[in-house]
């Protein structure tokens, strides 16, 4: 595990960490950090893993307000299982937290992935961006 | 364990009572960028920190005065000050008053 | 030429703000009924949208993150959603409105009644969306848009009384015999217009598809001065069209007809058509605006892959849902709902989420680890801060103004 955390020394997670936004190379989308997955080792407890997904956020958002999450998947086709990217993904963290490409691949939503093969079949879905 | 069943959960005193809520987690950096808690930011209602009290530069005056406002009863307990369990409850062994405010770590 | 093309995603962004169908009828009818009375309300907004996209800008070409990101890492995933959820309608409505304004101008131009043309004009917008680059779409709106300054030369022409509009410009007030409550209420809802929410999620998405970084912060600062200030500029010509034309004559300014009778008055058939020109241009540039907004918002609340600057198969639930977002607001249309009603109904839900959108903006602008040293300075902060202040105060007093003038009556 290298992390590089631009000269941090202590962080606090709800404010540095959670609901950042999680990118790839290139500042490819991946998700956000909806969880974190803490560790106890050694009578010392450690933040070892991110955790993405809609299932996760649900827990975090009160139960009155889980209806609007439900809302939203009305128009982006559904929501999100759950994912986890282990620490020692991990290779920046600034505005963002930049994980690896291995990370970024076996992290993507699998909403995304099915979206992905219907929309593909559009012309113009190849197209260079734009 | 996870953060979200940390944060917003209601710590009790050593007497049993429920004394306050956990606003934030506090980790320090080690070698090669491990994250290890360092303890849990507390307070009697569960309003979110702005960052103000930790960060070296300063933001719009009002702001940050606003924020010092909010978080005037905001305390700080270090993991020895802790009981965490499994699932998150988290127990005071020291009394809310012996806590130091969080600017003052 | 080409630094001016450079300089459009400002216009766009304002005209698409605060020169759409419903800032259109409400400048009208704002202009027949205060004449120049609420300009200070119009100046006010400038300058708030101007300061708040330039640091939302300046926080998207140096750190790549657009509004909304700042919004759930700021405010915590709760307090977002309900922002999101209220942006979100607001921007559908919004969205709803231009759609039936289009239709509306085509019907004018063609006595073809607008009904037929709320599904041909949503869908020639997504197919623009779809196939169109991103530069090309800004740049087209953006300088099509600049017609409507033929309302402007039309208070030139007309060769007012000076002396009188700038009575009006200068009162701070209502008139006399208008009742005070009305005339705020108008003020909070050309506030709330002028800084509606999706100017920043656009503003700052699309400078993220136009690879803004730290070199063009010159350029974004640029777009932002000249933009913002034009939008208003146009705004205030439609407004004192109306003012110089309309309000001596007492006529109300309602419809979009109504609207475009001073550019007649002065130019004849030809000042009507550059008029209807104008407003095809900028509701479709609106149009733009509120769609790709809705799916930047939803799609950055989220963490999904989203922009124009990826391929469309790459950023597949950002497109699905600016997909469904064309077709909700053209169910929304054929329900023959009045587009301009609900316009102002999403203007007062737009001025109670302004602080929600707001703040955490003037929060990462002081940000080193976002800016490094390009964070706020002390003339940058004072003049957030006096505009958070105005925000939050408009956003307390939009309900029970609205309420209690029964939306301007």
């Amino acid at each position: 595990m290298n992390i590089d955390w631009r000269g941090l020394e202590k962080i606090d997670l709800g404010t540095g960490l959670l609901d950042r936004q999680v990118n790839g190379p290139k500042q490819h989308p991946v998700g956000k950090v909806d969880d974190l997955e803490l560790t106890e080792r050694d009578g010392r407890i450690e933040v070892t893993a991110l955790i993405l997904g809609t299932a996760a956020l649900r827990e975090r958002v009160p139960r009155g307000f889980r209806w609007l999450l439900r809302a939203g998947f009305l128009f982006g086709g559904g929501s999100d299982q759950t994912r986890r990217i282990g620490f020692d993904q991990i290779k920046v963290v600034d505005s963002d937290v930049e994980v690896t490409s291995q990370a970024a691949e076996s992290a993507e939503s699998e909403t995304e992935r099915r979206l992905r093969r219907f929309i593909a079949r559009i012309p113009g879905a190849e197209d260079e961006s734009q | 364990m996870k953060a979200s069943d940390l944060l917003a959960s209601h710590v009790t005193g050593p007497g049993g009572d429920r004394v306050g809520v956990v606003i934030d987690v506090r980790a320090r950096i080690e070698d090669r960028g491990r994250l290890i808690l360092e303890g849990l930011v507390l307070g009697r209602r569960p309003l979110r920190l702005f960052g103000y009290e930790r960060r070296a530069e300063r933001g719009p005056f009002l702001l940050e005065r606003f924020e010092s406002f909010l978080h005037r009863g905001t305390k700080f307990a270090n993991m020895d000050q802790l009981e965490i369990s499994e699932t998150g409850q988290v127990r005071l062994k020291v009394g809310w008053d012996a806590l130091p405010h969080i600017t003052e770590i | 030429m080409k630094r001016i093309l450079m300089l459009t995603l400002g216009v766009l962004t304002a005209i698409g703000g605060f020169v759409d169908i419903g800032d259109i009828v409400a400048n009208a009818t704002i202009g027949a009924r205060y004449g120049l009375g609420l300009l200070w309300v119009l100046t006010l907004g400038v300058i708030g949208i101007c300061a708040f996209a330039e640091m939302s800008g300046r926080i998207v070409a140096v750190s790549g993150r657009p509004v909304f990101d700042l919004i759930r890492e700021r405010l915590g995933p709760r307090v977002a959603l309900v922002n999101l959820a209220g942006s979100f309608l607001a921007t559908l409505l919004t969205l709803a409105a231009q759609i039936g304004g289009v239709a509306v101008v085509i019907q004018l131009a063609s006595g073809i009644p607008h009904v037929v043309w709320v599904i041909p004009a949503g869908l020639a917008l997504w197919l623009v969306i779809w196939f169109v680059k991103f530069q090309r779409i800004e740049q087209v709106l953006g300088l099509s848009g600049l017609a409507v300054g033929v309302f402007g030369a039309a208070i030139w022409w007309l060769d007012p009384d000076w002396g009188a509009l700038a009575g009006q410009a200068l009162s701070l007030g209502p008139a006399p015999d208008e009742p005070v409550p009305t005339y705020f209420y108008y003020a909070v809802t050309l506030f709330a217009a002028t800084m509606t929410p999706y100017e920043v999620f656009f503003f700052s998405s699309g400078g993220a598809e136009e690879h803004w970084s730290r070199k063009d912060l010159g350029i974004q600062r640029a777009n932002v001065l000249l933009g913002f200030p034009l939008g208003g500029v146009l705004s205030v010509g439609i407004a004192g069209a109306a003012a110089v034309t309309l309000l001596p004559l007492g006529m109300d300014a309602e419809t979009l007809g109504q609207v475009l009778l001073p550019a007649g008055i002065a130019f004849g058939l030809a000042g009507m058509a550059v008029a209807m020109f104008g407003f095809f241009a900028c509701m479709t540039g609106a149009a733009f605006e509120t769609s790709m907004s809705c799916g930047y918002a939803l799609a950055q609340f989220f963490g999904w892959a989203w922009g124009k600057r990826e391929r469309p198969k790459r950023a597949a639930r950002f497109h699905m849902s600016v997909a469904v977002v064309i077709v909700a607001a053209i169910a929304i249309v054929q329900t023959g709902v009045d587009p301009v009603m609900v316009t102002e109904v999403s203007l007062v839900a737009s001025a109670v989420a302004l602080p929600l959108t707001y703040l955490p903006i003037l929060m990462v602008a002081n940000d080193r680890v976002y800016l490094g040293r390009h964070v706020n300075g002390r003339f940058g902060n004072a003049v957030g801060t006096v505009i958070m202040v105005v925000v939050v105060v408009a956003a307390i007093a939009a309900v029970p103004l609205m309420i209690a003038t029964g939306m301007g009556a």
